[in-house]
């Protein structure tokens, strides 16, 4: 039959978008016709933010999202969306699907009647847009960024003040001197915004998501109802599309920076300074968090032991 | 309108008076809340306090996106509770060309099929929706994940709350517009 | 059959708002019966509820809406905009030309400074009319101007159209301010010359003019209350203090200061303004709370795509298209209201422009923006189009024993004519709107 998949991304989005519709096609192919999703840009029945509210329902059948939306329900969800001075994406991926990630997503995500798998990887995102040049971490005191969720969490410790303003007010705001900072996310998506025009210094590395998840859930029920092959199909093509997002998306970027550059920006790295302030500032985030929450503790102890394997054994080999 | 009607009116109308002198306080609030955070944002000032323990809404600190949190919920407040008192006052919009010059029983006849074709089955079924909607938010403990304000379920209950507002409001409605599309007064 | 539901959910809508029931209730009574009628899961429900929660009553743009309603009505009570019209008479001296500039000016002033068009039309009515009709303009000339010359409160940003119209087609809301402003001083020209045209001949005035150097500096101190309420808004947003949004706050605050200025202020006076906000607010949110349950289930059922096929059927590129549209909503403007044409036929019409090539240079982002003004411009008119314009409303209101029905519609029609010569120019030279960019 027919599904309704809400994306909380536009459709014109590079890669997001694609991804959605990539997705959808591989699908019906797969399952020769038996599951077709009908692919709903962003807003268009759901709002973002509520797409989980009513996938569970049962209103729409499933959602393509970012786990960090819903943050505000489940606080360890977030870490399925990114985990900051966490994991490139293929170690990312390798401990969802392969060290116990998913098991425990599945897990926060039940009590909302969901079944969530990543279904694309977000590469490594831009540290943000900066109107002033950051030369030490007291350049980052007083400083009004955009940034939500841990990462706004980070900023605070350093002095920073993070506001949730609305995507449409952000251009301005830069312009203007409302707002001195805004995070974003990778130089193809940020470019549509335009934001060369008012922010000239794109700092670099995302430290706040080194790679993120875009993130498919289905409605329980809905899931159940499907055969073994049909659960094994929709699997399967989220495999590929974390593969085909990664292989599209890296070498991708590098004209969005030319352009940049020609508008004359300065694409540069945080200072090492800067960069070993906010990891301190993210391990403190980490404690308060861990401390608050159990699942978001479980969460972290998973990845931090997958991690440390992972890594003991990438060091032995690295060239 | 009998004389024991005008003067149940009459007391309707003050009570009506006293909620909107309410409502007006809030808008008043709003306003406040609006120059207090560009106040703040200029000022560098964030956040503004913060608690030993966790306040009802406000949580641990009050802090700019707080005060932004803050100015849509006033909005919802704003926006939908009294839209049972525009109803009230026949103030929600109408496209009246023709509808100004129907008689008192036509119009009767509209504003009763109306009722029934289009009010009561939105509000029937929405304010249950809207029920269930508060209540995921209360079990999940939703709440800013930007460090603006908690319990999520406070301000989501007041939709069921407005539309019921509506439902009753509209309700009440029936007889008289039954009365007046037989031609009774 | 896929058009069937649709067009039957189009029907019935529209066959409830004509006949004079609540368009609220119109639109999210249609979407409550097709969820019913379509088959839908009643889980749709839930999601139309999510929809009023996250699109209308929680999205935090639309504060500025009920600080705006609040800064006109506070502003009609604090005696500025009467003074600086007399101010701007005088100084314009006494031809009859120079006092229909005078009110359009005035119209400019209060444009810069207000975002709904409600209070400017009724401040206009009741301060310029019996003026313009000494002048020796007619009934019809006057109520026209007066009418153009407040609705470009609407089109002037700041704007609460150009603030939803943004959020609807997902245009920074700033991008649509500096977009409105080219077109917008096009219309004041065009009025402007269209009302110099009609003065000539007049008689001049019988007042003395006054001499130069006190005719400036009088103006000045005149209007300068208005100027620093215009400042107040946009300037705050320019100095980057506030965004647009927060503008109206400040905006709202800076009327209750200008009636301490005029020693109007009184507690009382302000609870009044609150009270009639609150009310203004809730039934202008409820419309748009219909609307938005209204497009989910339209989508739901196959309506977009119904849409979209009619449009491809119909050919002959991406001009056809753009005509269909703004055809669409110039006639919708005789019987509905710019909020519920945007909140309808936006989240349809919006994504399909936003992908065509009109050949005209421009990229896909000023494209919409392009579009957006067009819209804009088009919605403009439908407040002076009768039988259902909201500034005819409010010119009848001020002044209901002056004006003849028929006096405002004969007066209005040069400038709606006025309006579609502004559309067409806009049409041909988009750098009207994009330029500033
Ligand atoms: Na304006
Ligand atoms: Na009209």
């Amino acid at each position: 039959g027919t599904y309704s998949l809400q994306s909380a991304f536009g459709k014109n989005l590079p890669i997001l978008g694609p991804a959605a519709d990539r997705f959808a096609a591989e699908v019906d192919t797969l399952t020769g016709g038996k599951i077709a999703f009908k692919h709903y840009g962003a807003g268009e029945l759901s709002p973002p933010f509520e797409i989980l509210d009513n996938v569970g329902a049962g209103a729409i059948d499933a959602g393509w999202s970012y786990a960090g939306y819903a943050a505000g329900k489940a606080p360890a969800a977030a870490l399925f969306g990114s985990i900051p001075f966490g994991p490139d994406a293929i170690k990312y991926v390798s401990w969802v699907l392969h060290g116990g990630g998913l098991q425990l997503w599945r897990e926060i995500y039940a009590p909302f009647n969901v079944v969530p798998m990543p279904c694309g990887v977000i590469i490594s995102e831009a540290g943000g847009w900066y109107t002033k040049e950051i030369k030490s971490p007291e350049d980052l005191k007083g400083l009004k960024i955009r940034i939500g969720g841990l990462g706004g969490k980070v900023l605070s410790k350093l002095g920073a003040n993070p506001m949730s303003l609305p995507a449409g007010e952000i251009s301005t705001s830069l312009e203007t001197g409302r707002l001195d900072a805004t995070e974003l996310s990778f130089p193809m998506i940020d470019r549509l915004l335009g934001l060369d025009k008012v922010a000239k210094h794109y700092y670099f590395p995302g430290w706040h998501q080194p790679s993120g998840f875009i993130e498919l859930y289905v409605n329980k029920d809905k899931w159940n109802g499907w055969s073994d092959a049909e659960r094994t199909a929709v699997e399967t093509v989220c495999s590929d599309i974390d593969l085909w997002t990664i292989g599209t998306a890296v070498a991708g970027q590098q004209e969005a920076l030319d352009a940049f550059r020609a508008d004359g920006v300065t694409v540069e790295r945080f200072p090492d300074s800067v960069i070993e302030a906010l990891r301190k500032a993210t391990a403190e985030v980490y404690a308060e968090n861990e401390a608050a929450d159990p699942m978001f503790r479980k969460v972290l102890e998973s990845y931090r032991a997958f991690s440390k394997a992972y890594d003991q054994y990438q060091a032995l080999n690295r060239l | 309108m009998t004389p024991a009607e005008s003067e149940s009116r009459a007391g309707a109308g003050r009570w009506e008076r006293v909620l909107l002198n309410g409502f007006a306080v809030l808008l008043l609030l709003l306003m406040l809340c609006i120059c207090a955070q560009v106040l703040c944002s200029a000022l560098d000032l964030n956040p503004l306090a913060t608690f030993q323990t966790a306040l009802p809404l406000l949580g641990r600190a009050l802090t700019i996106n707080s005060l932004l949190d803050l100015q849509w919920h006033l909005l919802v407040v704003i926006g939908l509770l009294p839209a049972g008192l525009v109803w009230r006052r026949d103030g929600h919009v109408r496209v009246d060309f023709l509808y100004a010059g129907f008689r008192a029983r036509t119009k009767a006849g509209v504003d009763l099929a109306g009722l029934l074709v289009f009010t009561l089955p939105f509000l029937l079924l929405s304010v249950p929706a809207g029920w269930s909607f508060m209540l995921r938010a209360w079990s999940s403990s939703e709440m800013s994940p930007n460090g603006g304000l908690t319990d999520r379920f406070l301000v989501k209950s007041l939709l069921p709350a407005g539309l019921a507002i509506l439902l009753l409001v509209a309700l009440l409605d029936l007889w008289p517009l039954g009365r007046r599309l037989l031609g009774r007064r | 059959m896929e058009t069937a539901l649709p067009l039957a959910m189009a029907a019935v809508t529209l066959a409830g708002i004509l006949a004079g029931y609540r368009v609220a209730f119109v639109l999210a009574g249609s979407a409550a019966l097709f969820i019913l009628l379509g088959g839908l899961p009643t889980a749709f429900f839930n999601l139309i509820v999510s929809r009023i929660y996250a699109n209308v009553l929680s999205n935090w743009l639309l504060v500025a809406i009920p600080m705006f309603i609040f800064m006109g009505l506070v502003l009609e009570k604090s005696g500025a905009a009467e003074r600086a019209l007399r101010g701007a008479q005088r100084a314009l001296g006494g031809s009859a030309g120079g006092m229909g500039v005078s009110v359009l000016v005035i119209g400019i002033l209060l444009a810069a400074s207000s975002g709904i068009v409600g209070a400017s039309v009724v401040l206009l009515a009741l301060l310029a009319l019996p003026r313009l009709t000494e002048a020796g303009f007619g009934n019809s000339v006057s109520a026209g101007l007066i009418a153009a010359s407040g609705t470009l409160a609407i089109l002037i940003p700041p704007s609460v159209m150009l603030i939803v119209l943004g959020d609807q087609l997902q245009v920074p809301v700033p991008d649509m301010f500096a977009g409105a402003i080219g077109p917008g001083l096009l219309l004041v020209l065009l009025y402007g010359l269209y009302v110099v045209w009609r003065a000539r001949g007049l008689p001049r005035l019988a007042r003395e003019p006054e001499a130069g150097a006190r005719r400036v500096g009088g103006l000045l101190l005149d209007v300068a209350p208005l100027l620093l309420l215009v400042f107040c808004v946009l300037g705050s947003i320019i100095a980057g203090i506030a965004t647009p949004t927060e503008a109206s706050g400040l905006g709202a605050l800076g009327s209750i200061l200008l009636t301490l200025l005029y020693r109007r202020f009184s507690p009382a006076m302000v609870m009044a303004a609150a009270r009639d906000t609150v009310v203004a607010t809730s039934m202008v949110l409820m419309v748009m709370v219909g609307a938005t349950c209204f497009s989910a289930v339209f989508r739901g059922i196959g309506g977009d795509d119904a849409i979209h096929g009619a449009l491809a059927a119909l050919g002959g590129g991406p001009w056809t298209v753009l005509g269909v549209v703004l055809l669409a909503i110039f006639l919708l403007g005789f019987v509905l209201d710019w909020l519920e044409i945007t909140l309808i036929l936006m989240p349809i019409f919006g994504p399909l422009v936003a992908h065509l090539d009109f050949g005209n240079g421009l990229d896909p982002r000023a494209t919409l923006l392009w579009f957006g003004l067009l819209v804009a411009v088009n919605l403009q008119t439908s407040f002076l189009t009768p039988p259902f314009g909201f500034s005819l409303f409010y010119l009848r209101g001020a002044a209901p024993d002056r004006l003849t029905t028929a006096e405002v519609y004969r007066g209005v029609v040069p400038f709606i004519a006025l309006q579609l010569v502004g559309l067409g120019l806009l049409l041909a030279f988009p750098g009207l709107v994009t330029g500033l960019l």
